[in-house]
């Protein structure tokens, strides 16, 4: 067991790079973990297909595997209560997700496919701070959306919501 | 891949529930933003997740409605002092709150207003079991009752709570000195029953008329009538008197009452 701990895998971006990886810290992916558990030793010795991650992405991933490789796996279970507990960023993840917008979405969502519930919440954590105290017209303009009410129904959503325009 | 809104909807949800938790007031005023927006913010504003196991005021509403939980939260020092902790106005609470002023109060003031709808321990579990005691001092004795408020399944909201203050039921009018809403709490109807013959208590033993109940709470209203004079509360012309803003008002049913000179009833 211990050999295997330590044993090498390889990953395959959707362009076609290899990356060679530390199983353990392979592992903070669900989806490789469960993948390894299914196939054994014959998965190490073959490239595993990321089908959805391009290679600057999944060494932006990689790294940040690389550096929570020690933390404890998080349950199962009780995800969506012990996790939403705190909204605070710890400082390297901060630092880590100070990359352009387009990036950040590109994490998010391999961490979604690859199933890294912690790096998932890092990042939609940040994208939470990007918004947090800003104006429909300010999050309309920040990740170009377009408004797709008809003036009723905006008139109504301002109605109901205009209390919450004052501080 | 650009826009937040390509995120898949359960993403997308995450982010908006972290969003929730920082920033309530934000996430309400978001569902301007667009259709996708909206139906998530919904999703989310009625059906919060909540992250501790103890009911708690929301922060943001807290910051909103803040005199309306805990009635002398609204008093500086010296009033308190002053009033030895009765209210000098019993609708000083409502005319202390942040938006008290014209024009902002309007938005508030509208049936249809989103705040209404939210759960008042938004973030946390929501109370399922609302129960109301009132205690009115007088000379030559003190009443008790006690009342069960009807809400819905999905918990208490702030809708019902603010009509629930203003509704005739749950106060004595300009008699009224103070309450609070006290969480995680019900009342021990067993020594509840006994408890208009303690003549004299403290607020410890007060508060040991309650039990720990997680999703329940009781809003202790206390009133009082000095010296068999009426209490002359001198309001100006034209200053705004808060009053229920849903036409259905929440139902209280009364389920017993005491009195320190007679025995107890039970009905």
């Amino acid at each position: 067991m211990a050999a295997e701990k330590s044993s090498i895998i390889t990953l395959q971006s959707n362009d076609g790079v290899s990356i060679d990886v530390d199983r353990q810290v392979a592992e903070r992916s669900m989806l490789i973990k469960n993948m390894m558990e299914d196939l054994g030793d014959e998965a190490i010795s073959t490239a595993v297909p990321i089908p959805n991650v391009n290679e600057s992405v999944l060494k932006k991933v990689i790294e940040w595997c690389e550096h929570h490789k020690n933390d404890p796996q998080p349950a199962q279970d009780d995800d969506s209560d012990s996790r939403k507990k705190t909204t605070d960023i710890e400082e390297w993840d901060q630092k880590f997700m100070q990359v352009d917008q387009e990036m950040l979405f590109e994490i998010i969502l391999a961490s979604n496919y690859l199933d890294i519930k912690p790096l998932l919440d890092v990042g939609c954590k940040t994208v939470a701070n990007m918004i947090k105290g800003k104006s429909p017209e300010e999050i309309r303009k920040t990740f170009n959306i377009t408004n797709d009410f008809t003036p009723e129904e905006e008139e109504q959503i301002r109605r109901e919501n205009e209390w919450a325009e004052d501080r | 891949m650009s826009s937040i809104v390509e995120l898949p909807t359960e993403t997308l949800s995450e982010v908006l529930q972290f969003l929730g938790h920082m920033d309530l007031r934000t996430l309400v005023r978001l569902q301007r933003t667009c259709r996708i927006f909206r139906s998530i913010i919904q999703n989310i504003l009625n059906n919060p997740q909540a992250v501790t196991t103890n009911p708690e005021i929301n922060v943001m509403i807290n910051h909103k409605f803040k005199g309306l939980f805990k009635s002398v939260d609204c008093l500086s020092r010296t009033e308190w002092r002053r009033g030895m902790g009765r209210l000098p106005d019993p609708e000083l609470p409502f005319k202390r709150v942040p938006w008290a002023r014209k024009p902002i109060r309007d938005r508030y003031l509208r049936e249809e207003a989103s705040w209404r709808s939210l759960s008042v321990t938004w973030g946390s579990l929501p109370i399922t079991q609302l129960e109301v005691v009132k205690e009115f001092e007088r000379r030559g004795g003190t009443t008790y009752e006690y009342l069960r408020v009807e809400i819905p399944p999905c918990g208490l909201t702030m809708g019902i709570y603010y009509d629930l203050l203003l509704s005739k039921e749950c106060h004595y009018g300009d008699r009224t000195t103070d309450w609070e809403l006290i969480l995680g709490k019900r009342l021990d109807r067993d020594i509840a029953m006994n408890y208009s013959r303690v003549a004299h208590r403290s607020q410890a033993e007060f508060m040991r008329l309650f039990i720990d109940a997680p999703q329940s709470a009781v809003l202790v209203v206390q009133g009082f009538q000095g010296c068999g004079r009426q209490r002359f509360i001198k309001r100006r012309e034209g200053i705004w008197r808060p009053r229920t803003i849903a036409e259905k008002l929440p139902k209280c049913q009364s389920l017993w009452e005491a009195s320190s000179t007679l025995d107890s009833v039970e009905r």
